[in-house]
């Protein structure tokens, strides 16, 4: 109660001192005022974020339907439900590669040369949403010349060179990592530690990054100096390939391109789906975030473990056990869930100095997967990255769970 | 000044006249102008002029003449003059205020608290606004606009400082020894719960918030020089103007009572100015640590203990601090960027030390 009086006393003593602080308050809404409508001018232009609304919705409801519909419905059922998807995703994304077009107008060069071909290409994607699902085997587009490209994650860059567009990329981050070229082109770090002037340096005319990128501020300052600039969510669910190769595709002007791979990333998923779907007693496994240091963390319901897990026909134990998103490792809860294989990253391996050493956290040891020595450990990317190698990326945890079940359930 | 408290004191106190009070040798005081003058006009150049995008020394010459309204026929590219003048400018001025409100913060702390390793963290200013930074982005409210993260900063950090405040005057008068304990008290809970949060952020969070706990004026665009700028400078102006009253406190409380300074509001005043300067620059740059605490005790060497001057000279080597480490974080690690809180705490750490060793061997100055 005392303490109270203190505050208050404090408080009312003399407004005046307030008053600055006050005045801050009012600059600091007028300001934000400012920015408020800096960002709807922003929106405004965006296809993403014209998209990203759709996207979402497909994304939110996408993680829970496919794994259902793989264990208690037949096959082709589920390959007609992903077809609608598709369409839904292309009504959604219709209109966009026009609007994409005209806005990487005015980032390239002012050589009239170049303007000329650019408009013979805004002609032909503009035409294209008509045929696009007519054709067959159209000739490959290619993007705008003058398209320099920097992309601000790993499984954007991988769609990058899926696409077969690497001759544009001029940039990348530190976690595009794949595939092995990517070391050649210029690194500029952590994307969400940007440094403003090396990207404009790089004179690039679109970033594509994700929601990781940032400081804000230098996105702002981006935008300002005059750079288009993608972002691309980070959606959890088995079309976040497609998604974001169709997003990339028209942003870049090349939607039939796009559309081919997105296809291909799509049949190769349903097979891999399908296959791994009615597993009778799947294994049960729970993926580990290891860090250096003492504390690990437990990745469980709504993360991208779980779509991942379940799309391999495993169970995730985390989710089961009622551990949503990112949680620290308790020991006990961990053998209370009694996971039978664990799964792992590269990266976090080599943090806590090889898979040796991950017998050594507390609890760990102490589970059927434990006991087994039953891990699994994946190139960070290649497991959440969730870019054109996901369908693969499945089938190698699926093949793992289907080689140690025998084992297992022989038990 | 002449009838003032000052004059009265140095009449009945000739030792107060010859610490505190006493006058630079002659060529001292102009040329010690003159250097922070000179550096904070160069440094201020140099990060105009240098980066890791390549613009002619020329043509940023040929640009501000135009801004002028002087054209002198340079031409330059539309993209050189966004580098120039929407990032480097803004980054710029924010790092010189930034940096003068954080150097004249921790002398005005010093002098109040009688405490030589006072700054302007330890009136909780810094860890109200990481604890709220902290906070808001695990929330995930960052996402509503570029202006939540300042402003949850701003007002984190304020509201700390005016609890820690209320708490240590609440037997009546503000004891500034409790407010130093309550402040180191405050600050470790509000460690531990940032640290808890981190705990349970994943990957993405994480980076964000270390990456503000390190302090980055990457993001300075001229909307935060607009809404930060005044502010500090306004905190910086009134903290110059009680440079007397400062010189009266390091007297003690009771001897500046009783030569008629309101203790009680002057000791409200300074701490709120302190907390806004500061509090508006870590809103918009994160925690940037060292700078004040170290910025006073450089210029003290050269200025000595007497407030009117050491509180400008803070500034100004605050400013001029700030201002080069900014140009080491935009341009070693190129292509990527370095945080500003790691580089300054690389240069502050061996000036210190280095003030402790001297300040020992003469044992000219308490450190």
């Amino acid at each position: 109660m005392r303490q109270c009086a203190g505050v208050m006393a404090c408080l009312r003593w003399r407004v005046c001192a307030l008053a600055p602080a006050l005045l801050a308050l009012a600059l600091l809404a007028a300001a934000m005022l400012s920015a408020a409508c800096t960002e709807d001018r922003r929106t405004a232009e965006g296809p993403d974020a014209a998209a990203a609304p759709t996207e979402r919705a497909t994304d939110d409801s996408q993680p829970a339907a496919p794994s259902e519909q793989e264990q208690s419905e037949p096959q082709p059922n589920q390959q007609a439900s992903t077809a609608a998807s598709v369409q839904a995703v292309e009504q959604s994304t219709g209109p966009s590669p026009q609007s994409s077009s005209q806005q990487a107008a005015p980032e390239a060069p002012q050589q009239a040369a170049q303007q000329a071909a650019q408009q013979a290409a805004q002609q032909t994607e503009q035409s294209a949403p008509l045929t696009q699902s007519a054709q067959s085997g159209p000739p490959l587009e290619s993007a705008p010349e003058g398209t320099r490209l920097i992309t601000l994650f790993g499984d954007v860059t991988e769609i990058i060179y899926a696409l077969g567009l690497e001759e544009y990329l001029v940039g990348r981050d530190a976690s595009s990592v794949y595939p092995p070229q990517t070391e050649a082109v210029p690194n500029l770090g952590f994307a969400g530690a940007l440094n403003v002037e090396a990207i404009l340096e790089l004179n690039p005319s679109l970033v594509i990054g994700t929601p990781m990128a940032g400081p804000p501020g230098v996105l702002a300052q981006l935008q300002a100096a005059g750079v288009e600039l993608l972002i691309i969510d980070d959606f959890n669910s088995l079309d976040a390939p497609m998604i974001k190769i169709r997003a990339i595709g028209d942003a870049l002007g090349i939607p039939q391109r796009a559309e081919a791979l997105a296809l291909d990333v799509e049949q190769r998923m349903a097979q891999v789906t399908a296959s791994a779907a009615d597993v009778e007693q799947p294994v049960r496994a729970l993926m580990l975030y290891l860090r250096r240091g003492g504390l690990q963390l437990v990745s469980g319901e709504g993360n991208k473990s779980q779509t991942i897990i379940e799309a391999a026909g495993g169970v995730d134990v985390a989710t089961a056990a009622g551990i949503v998103g990112w949680q620290p490792l308790t020991p006990e809860a961990l053998v209370a869930a009694d996971p039978e294989v664990y799964l792992v990253m590269d990266l976090g391996v080599g943090a806590i100095g090889g898979l040796d050493a991950l017998w050594d956290i507390p609890g760990v040891a102490e589970t059927q997967a434990g006991r087994g020595r039953y891990v699994i450990s994946m190139p960070d990317l290649y497991l959440l990255g969730f870019g054109p190698r996901l369908p693969e990326a499945i089938a190698d945890l699926a093949a793992y769970f289907q080689s140690i079940q025998g084992e297992l359930r022989g038990e | 000044m002449a009838n003032g408290p000052l004059a009265q004191l140095r009449a009945r106190r000739p030792e107060f006249a010859a610490n505190v009070d006493a006058p630079l040798p002659r060529v001292v005081e102009p040329l010690v102008w003159g250097v922070l003058s000179a550096g904070l006009i160069g440094i201020a150049l140099a990060n105009l002029a240098l980066g890791a995008f390549d613009v002619e020394l020329l043509r940023i010459v040929g640009l501000f003449f135009d801004k002028l309204g002087i054209g002198l026929g340079i031409e330059y590219t539309e993209r050189e003059e966004a580098v120039v003048w929407v990032i480097r400018l803004p980054r710029m001025v924010m790092a010189a205020l930034v940096g003068a409100g954080l150097g004249i913060s921790g002398a005005a702390l010093q002098g109040l608290f009688r405490n030589p390793l006072a700054d302007p963290g330890l009136i909780g200013v810094s860890s109200g606004a990481a604890f709220a930074v902290a906070l808001s982005v695990v929330l995930g409210i960052t996402s509503w606009g570029l202006f939540v993260q300042p402003l949850a900063a701003f007002s984190g950090g304020l509201v700390l400082m005016l609890l820690i405040y209320g708490f240590a005057r609440r037997s009546g008068r503000a004891q500034m020894a409790t407010m130093l304990l309550v402040g180191i008290a405050v600050n470790a809970l509000l460690g531990a719960a940032i640290s808890f949060i981190l705990s349970f952020s994943n990957d993405a969070e994480l980076r964000d918030i270390v990456f503000w706990m390190l302090g980055s004026l990457a993001g300075s665009l001229w909307e935060f020089t607009y809404s930060a700028g005044p502010l500090i400078l306004l905190a910086v102006i009134f903290l110059v103007r009680q440079s007397s009253a400062l010189n009266l406190m390091s007297l003690g409380d009771a001897e500046a009572k009783h030569l008629g300074l309101r203790v009680q509001r002057t000791q409200l005043f300074i701490v709120t100015a302190a907390a806004l300067a500061t509090g508006a620059g870590v809103a918009v740059a994160g925690v940037i640590g060292f700078i004040g605490l170290i910025s006073p005790h450089i210029v003290r060497l050269a200025v000595g203990p007497d407030h009117r001057r050491l509180m400008p000279a803070s500034a100004m080597a605050g400013a001029i601090l700030v201002l080069g480490a900014d140009l080491g974080a935009r341009t070693i690690a190129a292509p990527a960027e370095m945080p500003l809180g790691v580089l300054t705490a690389i240069i502050g750490t061996p000036i210190f030390l280095f003030l402790i060793d001297r300040a020992r061997r003469s044992l000219a100055m308490v450190i």
